[in-house]
């Protein structure tokens, strides 16, 4: 790939994309797809799913990039339309489920320990609790963590108050600092 | 400015201020509230320990989405499907395409050919202002065309007739802009080789009008050297 190509924003490519050049989604799958489908792959926790939710994300870029008006970053949008799709998936899976008279199978599997062997590593032992999050949390927690998203991106993918970005980040770090406290790692709170 | 001790408790409790503090890692607060962090961080000997705890829950989180690993051959399927899916088209999108077409149309035939130097400079000024009225059409009628004339670009617009015409040495960019609308026509086509232009009159205009709208054109001497009807209406020689 040409060096001046690779410089390009994310900007330039959808504009490339809306002018109908299928050669920039190269360039934006390469770029935001391995963020995004770990993003999904932590919402859904189904590899297969997660795949192919976020090939339908890249699909939706192409179908749509004529309406994107860049009013925020590209990787926002890409991350918005994700979760939004997860949540879709994730609502039609549980009344699929409670249809099929299988609603204790509804129990989020993110509640319950996903690896009940904890090593002395302090940083294995957080890394552990982070995936015991809830999903909601786990959101959060991702999006201002890895994702290095700000309040007010964050709160325009979850479709939230501002406000409520804070308080649910908080609220997801006292769970957190409960998960450790249950498996014997006491780091204090706040 | 400094910010006062006073201001920074009365509008943040410590609570809220921790809650700033992944987002002061990441960068991503705005520089009052990255002055509040820092001016509280200076101040309170337990706040530190706290942003190297947000460190640790940081790091932690980059460990558990980097163990999972996304699989290969997404990009083919992808592009394949691409490949099938048309794009929803909207004004910019139209505007894009339009443009893309018009570099490989118009601006490099007008650049190999010396003949049509003065209208070389113009013309792509004039064809963009004119790709304007040819997208908003488009948008406004969402894409539906009737009895359509098929673009260079793949696009369609309704028209009611199609002309061939030439402009004038001497014609300018605004005139030519502003006799084509007035006129309820945009450019279509060209420059061919020898520096012709197709037209054609829009159908959103009204079909009562055509005669006048096509007469405005074709008598307009100072502008156009050259017009033939090619398609559709009464001529208007």
């Amino acid at each position: 790939m040409a060096a001046s190509q690779s410089a390009e924003s994310d900007f330039e490519l959808i504009d490339r994309l809306k002018a109908g050049d299928q050669s920039a989604m190269q360039a934006l799958y390469a770029r935001h797809h391995q963020r995004l489908y770990r993003f999904v792959m932590r919402q859904i926790r189904d590899e297969m799913m997660a795949e192919d939710i976020v090939n339908d994300v890249f699909l939706d870029c192409w179908r749509q990039a004529g309406k994107f008006e860049g009013r925020s970053k590209v990787s926002t949008w890409l991350t918005s339309i994700s979760y939004n799709k997860s949540i879709s998936y994730l609502r039609k899976k549980r009344e699929q489920q409670m249809g099929d008279g299988q609603a204790e199978a509804v129990i989020d599997e993110a509640d319950s320990p996903q690896d009940s062997v904890m090593k002395d590593d302090k940083g294995d032992h957080i890394r552990q609790a982070i995936n015991q999050l809830s999903r909601d949390h786990a959101a959060v927690i991702d999006l201002a963590y890895y994702h290095e998203m700000s309040v007010n991106e964050i709160a325009d993918i979850l479709d939230v108050p501002a406000n409520t970005v804070k308080t649910r980040l908080f609220h997801a770090r006292k769970n957190l600092h409960e998960i450790l406290v249950e498996a014997g790692v006491d780091r204090g709170w706040p | 400015m400094a910010i006062k001790m006073t201001e920074i408790n009365h509008r943040y409790s410590e609570e809220e201020l921790v809650a700033l503090l992944p987002f002061y890692l990441s960068d991503t607060l705005s520089a009052h509230e990255r002055r509040l962090v820092d001016d509280w961080l200076a101040r309170d000997a337990a706040a530190p320990a706290l942003l190297d705890k947000i460190a640790e829950e940081r790091h932690a989180t980059a460990l558990a989405n980097e163990e999972i690993r996304a699989p290969r051959g997404g990009l083919e399927k992808l592009m394949a499907e691409i490949a099938v899916t048309p794009q929803e088209l909207t004004a910019s999108g139209l505007g894009a395409r339009f443009g893309r077409w018009l570099d490989a149309s118009v601006v490099a035939p007008l650049r190999a050919a010396p003949s049509s130097l003065a209208w070389a400079a113009c013309a792509l000024l004039m064809a963009v202002t004119i790709s304007q009225s040819v997208m908003l059409y488009k948008a406004e009628t969402g894409g539906q065309t009737g009895e359509g004339i098929v673009l260079a670009g793949g696009e369609q617009a309704a028209v009611l007739a199609s002309a061939l015409v030439q402009f004038t040495d001497a014609a300018k960019m605004s005139e030519v802009s502003a006799l084509l609308d007035e006129a309820g026509a945009v450019i279509l086509a060209g420059p061919t080789a020898s520096g012709q232009f197709t037209i054609g009159f829009l159908k959103e205009e009204g079909e009562r009008a055509l005669e006048a709208r096509q007469k405005l054109i074709s008598s307009a001497e100072a502008l156009v050297s050259l017009y033939i009807l090619t398609d559709g209406g009464p001529s208007a020689d």
